[in-house]
């Protein structure tokens, strides 16, 4: 993987390669995607291009809940990974976790226009031709509108909050490396802190971080909302902005 | 220790438990990732996650090591630690 994320692994395919520099750019600058950053992908793997987009929108969900809310590593913790040995010993015992996975491929059961419903019936209003894009993936669809369930019908923020992080994560949006990787001040506002920090370098989060979210009258299932909305906001900013779909799907006034 | 509670497997019961089953049945195993656990303070949450998961890295034709290469860069660059 190091290798191939530093761009120096030579037998790289050009699926490979493409996925890793879109991988960089939607990390080092998700402000500035676009469309056409996507196209070196689509130009290789055709319509598999919006499963990618997914996967990498996904995982920049996943591991905002993980480095935000410090979820334990199924394996090893990280102090021990520097270990080499016992480090391969965590992959090869993670192997063999997987190995009894079941990781076939499996059929996209949901009809695109079954998932435009379900936007729909979420939103309120009809969507037009806004989704699509998305047409020949319909599963796409469907992981907006599981994100839309979340936000209108599970969590426990108000819709004020909810906004509010929204705005601290597009501003907080990396424009360069530098923004994704440096040292910048952050808002002192805990919310909008804990937005900043989960959108530029969520593994940055502090137990601290935490404690003051608290005093500020947050209770468990108050920071796992926090930071929900915060990692659905992360994959948002970067979905919409590949695709091409409106912000304003999810993006609240 | 993640920073919020959860209900671990073992004393998860009603749409919990149940929401517990649907993970193992999703992965065809009995592993039962800490990052799905995590949301374990309301079932329905939980089901998100794992839906998500599964329309991510099962559901479609895209190679699983492609997708996995894509999970991984991902978690590279952001020095996510889990």
């Amino acid at each position: 993987m190091a290798p191939l994320v530093s761009g120096l692994a030579a037998d790289a395919t050009p699926l490979e390669r493409a996925l890793i520099d879109l991988a960089r750019r939607a990390h080092d600058a998700p402000a500035l995607l676009t469309p056409a950053d996507l196209d070196p992908v689509r130009a290789v793997a055709g319509d598999d291009a919006l499963d990618y987009l997914l996967v990498l929108c996904a995982f920049h969900f996943i591991t905002r809940i993980a480095d935000l809310l410090a979820v334990p590593p199924e394996v090893l913790p990280p102090a021990l990974r520097r270990v080499e040995v016992v480090r391969r010993l965590g992959v090869w015992m993670t192997s063999l976790l997987l190995r009894r996975m079941d990781l076939a491929n499996r059929p996209d059961r949901a009809s695109f226009d079954d998932a435009r419903s379900r936007v729909e019936a979420l939103l309120g209003h009809p969507v037009g031709q806004s989704l699509e894009p998305l047409r020949i993936r319909p599963k796409v669809v469907e992981s907006i509108a599981l994100a839309l369930e979340e936000r209108d019908r599970a969590s426990s923020l108000d819709r004020a909050t909810l906004a509010r992080v929204q705005r601290t994560v597009e501003a907080a949006l990396p424009r360069s490396a530098e923004d994704a990787n440096g040292f910048q001040a952050r808002p002192a506002d805990p919310v909008e802190g804990f937005a900043f920090v989960g959108t530029r370098y969520a593994q940055r989060t502090t137990s601290e971080a935490i404690a003051t979210l608290r005093r500020a009258g947050y209770d468990d299932l108050g920071i796992l909302d926090l930071a929900i909305a915060v990692a659905d906001a992360n994959q948002w900013a970067r979905m919409f902005r590949l695709t091409g779909l409106p912000p304003s799907l999810f993006v609240l006034a | 220790m993640p920073h919020i509670a959860t209900v671990p497997p073992a004393q998860a019961t009603g749409e919990t438990a149940d929401v517990y089953g649907e993970l193992r049945r999703m992965s065809g195993s009995g592993l039962v990732a800490q990052v799905v656990q995590v949301f374990s303070l309301r079932a329905s949450s939980m089901r998100r996650m794992i839906r998500s998961w599964e329309l991510a890295m099962w559901v479609g034709g895209a190679p699983r090591m492609n997708r996995e290469l894509v999970a991984a860069a991902v978690a590279r660059l952001e020095h996510c630690h889990y």
